[in-house]
């Protein structure tokens, strides 16, 4: 029985409706009309009352064996169960866990908020034009500071060829830009007398031994047995010096109470 | 039981909590077996699936997504268990048999009329279950049987849900011809018998 059949038999209730009934699509109103044509379509209503009786039927319970302990022994074979106070251990130890990543960034957060930059731990990344250019400044930057341009004490005395002060191990005399000496040796132009040339090292100090002539940094050019004999004490204190060493022309000399301080290179 | 305390529940099976999967066993194992017995016919099958579908369910609650029910999770595992199972019974086929409500156990030496007359007035439904192609047998079961709304079933089913309604009004049509055929072989039995 269907719609066609309905239109054979304009009194039968429609399939449709019938459909809709057993698919709770209905509302309580459609469902009371729909019960009330019933009286007048008994082929219906026993079709209809077929069908709820099949489903009642379907409905019944069944005896379901109990599979819980089989289950459980199963799926504790394969991953296993934990106690109370191991899950609390384990949820403790996630928060714990949770917690310290937190505090770890919050950190992170402070310091680069405080001093930025100051938890990296690699140079940042510079082009090399960058790169090549503050090589070029900090060589212009060397340069003037050994021609005394931006000296203080001592240095910047020396930058006018005369050294004020007390001539100590370390104190920088002056120097000025000469083309480069292939030989790297040193030569000294003493003041009054001809010019001694000597030879010494690619790495010398002067410190001590060469007083006056002391005219560099221990930590600049290195450690080395000193190039020149001690004076003797009686042998008068030259005069200042040129230096020429490493292409830098140096100015060495004057007195530690100043008398007979050089004047400018020559 | 509600979704939240459903969820609650899995959490806790997930994190290793004996109690809370024994909680989610007991509260579907009825409905399972009943699926699947409908579905079969068969108690062995159904309660060996239904065992096998939470043991596999339990051990990958992880992967548990808590946007659906674990019910329709749970069934749709035990629907793959179930067709694997069945592919491997064949030709001894999971729905073939009307007769798929004998227990498994019954040996040649039992009476074979009592046998007759109690498989005909035992489980005539299931009898004319049987009778219902796969699709729509197993629709009428999700709809009348366990309550599910059509669009959950069209989702287990993964078919439009237009199709599951006429599955369902040709099936429930079906089932009421059958369980009357059934109804009637089976008096008719008895009166044989009496």
């Amino acid at each position: 029985m269907n719609d066609r059949t309905r239109r054979r038999d304009p009194g039968r209730i429609p399939d449709r409706l019938v459909d809709a009934y057993f698919d709770r699509e209905l509302d309580e109103g459609s469902r009371d009309r729909l019960l009330g044509a019933m009286l007048g379509d008994p082929d219906r209503a026993e079709e209809l009352a077929g069908i709820r009786r099949a489903i009642n039927r379907l409905r019944e319970p069944v005896a379901a064996p109990d599979l819980t302990e089989r289950v459980l022994a199963r799926v504790g074979r394969r991953r296993g169960f934990l106690s109370r106070r191991v899950r609390r251990l384990v949820r403790g130890g996630r928060l714990t866990a949770v917690a310290c990543l937190l505090a770890v960034v919050l950190g992170v957060v402070v310091i680069e908020r405080i001093a930025p930059g100051a938890l990296r731990l690699t140079p940042r990344s510079r082009p090399i034009s960058a790169v090549v250019e503050a090589g070029r400044a900090d060589a212009e930057r060397s340069v003037r500071l050994l021609t005394g341009a931006d000296a203080t004490g001592p240095d910047r005395a020396v930058s006018r060829g005369v050294i004020v002060g007390p001539l100590t191990p370390g104190a920088l005399a002056g120097v000025r830009r000469l083309p480069p000496v292939s030989d790297h040796g040193l030569t000294i132009m003493g003041g009054s007398g001809a010019a001694t040339v000597r030879r010494i090292p690619d790495a010398a100090t002067f410190a001590r031994s060469m007083e006056p002539f002391s005219f560099a940094r221990a930590s600049f050019l290195g450690s080395a047995e000193p190039a020149f004999e001690e004076p003797a004490d009686d042998t008068p204190r030259p005069a200042p010096a040129l230096i020429r060493f490493r292409g830098l022309e140096w100015v060495v000399g004057g007195m530690s109470d100043g008398s007979s301080g050089g004047g400018p290179p020559r | 039981m509600t979704r939240r305390e459903e969820q609650r529940l899995i959490e806790r099976a997930a994190a290793g909590d004996r109690a809370a999967a024994e909680a989610c066993i007991r509260a579907h194992q009825a409905s399972l077996y009943a699926y699947l017995l409908r579905l079969s016919g068969r108690p062995d099958l159904a309660e060996d699936v239904a065992q096998e579908a939470f043991v596999r369910v339990l051990t990958h609650l992880d992967r548990f997504d808590p946007r659906f029910r674990f019910s329709t999770w749970l069934f749709t595992i035990a629907k793959r268990v179930y067709i694997n199972a069945c592919q491997k019974l064949r030709p001894a086929s999971c729905t073939d048999a009307l007769g798929g409500t004998h227990d498994a156990a019954d040996g040649p030496g039992e009476p074979i009329v009592s046998d007759e007359v109690a498989a005909n007035s035992r489980d005539a439904v299931q009898r004319a279950l049987m009778v219902l192609p796969e699709a729509q047998r197993e629709i009428v079961i999700l709809f009348h049987l366990l309550d599910w709304p059509i669009a959950v079933i069209a989702q287990h089913m993964d078919m439009p849900a237009g199709t599951v309604k006429s599955h369902l009004h040709r099936g429930r049509r079906r089932l009421r011809e059958a369980l009357e055929r059934c109804e009637r072989d089976a008096a008719r039995v008895r009166e044989v018998w009496a």
